[in-house]
């Protein structure tokens, strides 16, 4: 698939249609992260206008979109950028482009969904630390934590752990680029 | 008595302790009930849904697929935006798209049709019978707290998904906080994203959201930031003393080591509360600090709980 | 048989590049009926005319059908043309081969079938119609023009200098319009009120302009020429017949109200003149407002008025005139930006204003005596935020379209902030500068190099952090987010169509776009005609525009409403119903369907079919001055008696089997 493909595919599955965008700039006016992004939200219009796909997902715009949907509620045409940056996000970790602290983060996050179910604050923050190697990030607010309860070292472990570590693995295997490629993939059903 | 059933979201087991504990007492006096759902796993928050569409989807409709089940006829209910934002999107694309229903339901390996509502808590506490039982319920009043109330990102966007109306300054909470005597400020961030998601992998880029919210709620003249949701009110309270740390050494020139941050607590001159809603409304229920846990809070809240009750009430409380 | 001559026009490349012209004119030849058939380039041009008028005498043509455009285009133009030949100007048919073919569809060889078949159905017609003769009748010399602001007052000025006689209708208490409001206009900075007042003057006193002002238009009928129109006369409680303007009441008046005029930024009595210079030059009472109408008590104007002008007990008139032509120009709203963006603040902090209470916050006879003051608490600003495209250019929030005007009005703004702030500084948010008029790129310019500072990004957000309002945007030039603490905030807000045009346009049976400006009978050739024979537009109804364009488009507006009236009659399409009266059975059911009024029951001398006894019977007789030939009575008649001519059911008939047969 040549890069004007998976662009147009990423638009389709993200339902974005990149000319609507008259890169007036209210959506990096108004995005709290604008400032850290090397591309900001217009600018990945911009780029999926000219159809530079590799800026967007080289981009570490597509790894510090909160998603919070501040540009799209106040953009004039409508333009859902963050819904073309989720799917930008899932292109790029095909590519193997992902981010290095964001891919351990959230691994460690469905990890331990898949272990007990639920999230354990402590023991993710502290995975997260450990192989983020940043040893030092809010530990300062642990011993407040410990004393006051706050977080603890027993997990909170439901009882359907396998039924959840199952429903995991079927939906990886669903959005997995060798089963499938992308939502506009899934099966069609009648309407 | 109006019945929901009840998601409470991972952060209600840890973290958001007292404002959980709040929760209970406030419920209980409004003649809420939450069901809690059996067996409910964790929605994926933040993170699932940047790895996987599908898991994104999925985890979140285990638990209310299980809801519908099990209390077929009650609307789910959860105090977490993040939470809320996650099922509440599985619900709307489950009845938007029958191909997406169709993965849903293959991956969860229930049926799952999203006939019900996901609310938050400021919906349930919104509904005039649920304000005509907090104005009935309330023992205590405060006098000269200004409060800014702080609603988060993903409890009102995305319009489409949420349906607020107003998704730039919300007034639900502040109609509910001035039940209690406090007085709302007027100011610009109460639904600006506090960067919480990001607060792990992106601490750098993230971390200056929160302190530009501080900021404008100082700026705007708030006492107390209220929250309605355990996200926001750890992100904006737990790293409150590294910001403060960080303007100041901005400000002199002079660095400190980041792990005093552990035995020196924030500038009370400087920092600012951050209280659930659901907190500030047992308070004046006539809950006690004890009972609430108040004292779990990473900025202190008792001065300016004190300060707002005035006299033998304060004892009361503290 | 008929000869007709078959001519295919190319349109330039509009009909050649999206269909084969000469098969449709090959096929054409091989048509029963059809004598002789051409193409040309541009049939409507001169040689094209003349090549008709040619092929007419040398073939001996009888009938005429040219496949172009839309009849509404050019219809008119061929039937003139064939006045100057042998054959009656009715026996011409048109086959749409560009909006209804070449335009629409894709594929060439089906555009080309579909031109033939259009050709076939049109020869087939042209065989069957008849000659027809239009007839003419009076027209009134006077016209009406709705809305009083300087669009309407030129028309009127221009109309009455013509010497026929107009009448201004305005709803408010004063005509002036937004002009009225405005303290200088772009790019020669002229004042607006030393430039509009004279006219506002000179309509006063004119004799040929009737003014009526808190006036509306209640009820139109009638057609071009002759329209009868009902205007409401809304009570305001003063006798402005014996009423000098000499102020007393105003003086006395206890009540303090928002004054719309001054956009709410000042208070006025409840019996009030819209603005110093209102003309006429007299008060009216706010009936919502005044204490005496609301709940019976004061009645102070009344006791210190020296003439007894003051009738608490007026009402609504209703006043029936007659008139030959309108024009429609009730001009623009500024848009409710309050209810289109939460982001902005939607109202809620006072230093957040539009364009429009900037102009009379900088107006010497404003209410601040044009010291820039900003609401909140009175003092200068220091810096100034000018936000364009609030509400335009806006599909999801306000509207589609440039509002036109904001570009230049943002620029003039800044320039009199630059000029009367020193040392403040202005920074104007744009997503693109708009500037084509004359002298309208200098001005900006020059706003530029005095020191404005253009930004280039839609504000996102306004938020307030302690005395001042911060503008979060985007430096799209630069890629950085910026923030701007602004003391005070303007916003460049769209024009939208004057609340009240859509109910108007209603009652003139005018069109309007999906946006609600009023649409044109054709937007190049016929830009200030409506849809409606004989109603006119002029200004900012028919879409955003500044002073200059509306001047001069009412100025265009009235030049055709004198066309009209320097007639002393004008002829009728002869194509009108026509009742068959041996078959009318006096039934009436035509009447009631008639939307024009145009058919009546009359009684004719009869015999008894029985007895043979002279009798009288009813039949159904056709106004031909009121009949627009619709049709809609054809289809009621159940005898068949009525048949529309051009359009007889056997000439329709006709086509379709030409198409089916």
């Amino acid at each position: 698939m040549t890069d004007h493909e998976t662009l147009a595919r990423l638009m389709a599955d993200a339902d974005v249609r990149q000319y609507d965008c008259y890169q007036c700039g209210k959506c990096s006016g108004g995005c709290p992260m604008a400032d850290a992004m090397d591309l900001k939200p217009r600018g990945v219009m911009r780029c999926a206008q000219i159809g530079s796909l590799g800026r967007i997902l080289n981009s570490n715009t597509i790894w510090l979109c909160t998603g919070c949907g501040a540009c799209a509620d106040r953009c004039p045409h409508d333009v859902n950028v963050p819904a073309l940056i989720e799917e930008a996000r899932y292109e790029a970790a095909r590519r193997g482009l992902g981010r290095h602290d964001s891919e351990v983060l959230n691994k460690a996050f469905v990890a331990n969904i898949k272990a007990f179910g639920r999230n354990h604050e402590m023991l993710l923050a502290g995975l997260y630390n450990v192989l983020a190697l940043k040893p030092i990030q809010d530990m300062a607010s642990v011993p407040h934590m410990l004393k006051k309860n706050l977080i603890g070292i027993k997990p909170n472990r439901i009882g359907a752990t396998r039924e959840i570590a199952e429903l995991i693995e079927r939906a990886e295997k669903w959005d997995d680029p060798m089963v499938a490629t992308g939502r506009s993939q899934t099966p069609e059903v009648k309407k | 008595m109006k019945r929901y059933a009840y998601f409470p979201g991972c952060a209600s087991e840890s973290t958001a302790k007292s404002a959980t504990l709040a929760n209970e007492f406030v419920f209980g006096r409004i003649g809420i009930d939450l069901v809690e759902i059996e067996d409910w796993n964790c929605c994926g928050a933040t993170s699932a849904h940047t790895l996987s569409s599908a898991l994104g989807l999925a985890l979140p409709a285990r638990p209310l697929a299980r809801a519908e089940a099990d209390w077929p006829e009650l609307d789910v209910v959860t105090g977490c935006a993040s939470c809320y934002a996650r099922l509440k999107l599985a619900n709307h694309r489950v009845r938007a798209d029958k191909s997406e229903r169709y993965m849903v339901e293959k991956i969860i390996g229930k049926p799952y049709e999203a006939k019900r509502e996901v609310l938050n808590f400021l919906d349930i506490l919104s509904d005039p019978a649920a304000r005509a039982n907090i104005g009935a319920a309330l023992l205590r009043r405060f006098k000269n707290l200004k409060a800014a109330c702080y609603y988060g990102c993903l409890n009102v966007r995305p319009a489409e998904i949420t349906g607020a109306e107003n998704r730039e300054n919300p007034m639900a909470m502040d109609e509910i906080a001035a039940l209690t005597g406090a007085e709302p400020v007027e100011w610009g961030f109460k639904t600006e994203c506090c960067g919480a998601a990001h607060q792990n992998d992106a601490a750098l880029e993230a971390r200056p959201l929160a302190g530009r919210i501080l900021d404008n709620a100082r700026a705007c003249g708030a006492d107390v930031i209220l929250t309605a949701c355990p996200m926001c009110q750890l992100n904006l309270e737990m790293r409150q003393g590294e910001y403060i740390r960080k303007r100041e050494e901005k400000r002199t020139g002079k660095a400190r080591f980041p792990l005093l941050d552990m035995v020196l607590p924030p500038d009370p001159e400087q920092a600012i509360p951050v209280l659930s809603i659901t907190e500030l409304l047992a308070v004046a229920m006539g809950a006690g600090g004890r009972r609430l846990a108040l004292d779990a809070h990473f900025v202190p809240v008792g001065r300016l709980i004190a300060g707002a009750l005035g006299g033998r009430e304060s004892e009361a409380i503290l | 048989m008929s000869k007709v001559g078959v001519f295919v026009c190319h349109c330039g490349t509009n009909i050649a590049s999206a269909l084969d012209v000469f098969k449709v004119a090959e096929a054409a030849r091989a048509l029963p009926g059809v004598a002789h058939a051409a193409e040309y380039k541009y049939m409507c041009s001169e040689p094209g005319q003349q090549l008709i008028l040619d092929a007419i005498n040398e073939h001996g043509l009888k009938r005429v059908v040219i496949a172009s455009c839309s009849p509404r285009m050019h219809e008119t133009t061929f039937r003139k043309m064939l006045k100057k030949s042998k054959i009656n100007e009715y026996l011409l048919e048109i086959a749409n081969i560009r909006e209804q073919d070449a335009w629409v569809h894709a594929d060439f060889e089906k555009a080309t079938e579909k031109a033939i078949d259009l050709v076939r159905m049109a020869v087939a017609k042209a065989l069957k119609d008849e000659p027809l003769k239009a007839q003419t009748i009076p027209i009134t010399k006077r016209a009406l023009v709705i809305g009083g602001g300087i669009a309407g007052i030129q028309a009127a000025l221009d109309i009455a200098d013509a010497g026929h006689e107009a009448v201004l209708l305005e709803r408010e208490p004063s005509i002036g319009g937004h002009m009225a409001m405005l303290d200088k206009t772009f790019p020669t900075l002229d004042c607006s009120a030393c430039i509009s007042t004279p006219k506002m003057v000179d309509v006063g006193a004119h004799p040929n302009i009737t003014l009526l002002t808190s006036a509306e238009v209640d009820a139109v009928k009638g057609y071009i020429g002759n329209f009868t129109v009902t205007i409401r006369k809304k009570a305001n409680y003063v006798n402005h017949d014996i009423c000098t303007g000499c102020g007393a009441c105003e003086q006395k008046c206890p009540v303090k109200t928002d004054s719309a005029f001054n956009r709410g930024l000042s208070k006025r009595t409840a019996i009030y003149k819209l603005f110093p210079q209102a003309v006429p030059s007299k008060p009216v009472i706010d009936a919502e407002s005044c204490l005496k109408l609301k709940n019976g008590k004061c009645g102070v104007c009344e006791k210190v008025c020296p003439l007894g002008c003051i009738d608490y007990g007026d009402e609504d008139r209703l006043v029936e005139m007659d008139f030959g032509a309108i024009i429609v120009a009730t001009g623009y709203r500024p848009a409710k930006w309050q209810r289109m963006y939460d982001e902005y603040g939607a109202g809620r902090y006072a230093d957040v204003i539009d364009g429009l209470q900037f102009e009379r916050l900088v107006n010497a006879s404003g209410p601040t005596e044009g010291h820039i003051a900003r609401p909140s608490d009175g003092k200068a600003p220091k810096t100034v935020a000018i936000i364009k495209c609030v509400g335009s250019r806006d599909p999801k929030k306000g509207h589609a379209y440039c509002s036109r005007a904001c570009c230049m009005a943002a620029a003039k703004h800044a320039h009199q902030l630059i000029d009367k702030l020193p040392g403040s500084r202005v920074f104007v948010f744009y997503i693109d500068v708009r500037t084509p008029g004359k002298g309208y790129e200098e001005f900006y310019d020059q706003t530029r190099k005095d020191g404005a500072v253009y930004v280039r990004g839609r504000v996102s957000r306004i938020y307030k952090e302690g005395d001042t309002l911060v503008c979060q945007g985007e430096d799209t030039l630069l890629g950085k987010q910026v923030r701007v603490h602004a003391d005070l905030v303007i916003l460049e807000t769209a024009m939208e169509p004057s609340p009240g045009s859509g109910a108007l346009l209603g009652l003139l049976g005018c069109a309007k776009d999906a946006d609600g400006w009023v649409t044109e009978a054709h937007p190049k050739l016929r830009p200030v005609e409506t849809q409606v024979g004989g109603v006119f537009l002029a200004g900012a109804c028919q879409g955003p525009k500044d002073i200059p364009d509306t001047v001069a488009q009412a100025s265009a507006s009235a030049a055709k409403a004198i066309g009209l009236l320097n007639k002393d009659e004008m002829e009728t399409s002869p194509m009108i119903a026509k009742i068959e009266e041996d078959k009318c059975s006096g039934c009436g059911a035509c009447g009631p369907i008639c939307p024009y009024k145009a058919i009546a029951l009359e009684k004719i001398p009869a015999r008894d079919p029985g007895t043979g006894k002279k009798i009288e019977r009813l039949v159904a007789r056709v106004n031909a001055g009121l009949c627009q030939g619709c049709g809609a009575c054809t289809v009621a008649c159940r005898t068949g008696a009525i048949d529309l001519l051009g359009f007889r059911n056997n000439q329709i008939l006709e086509e379709v089997d030409a198409l089916w047969l």
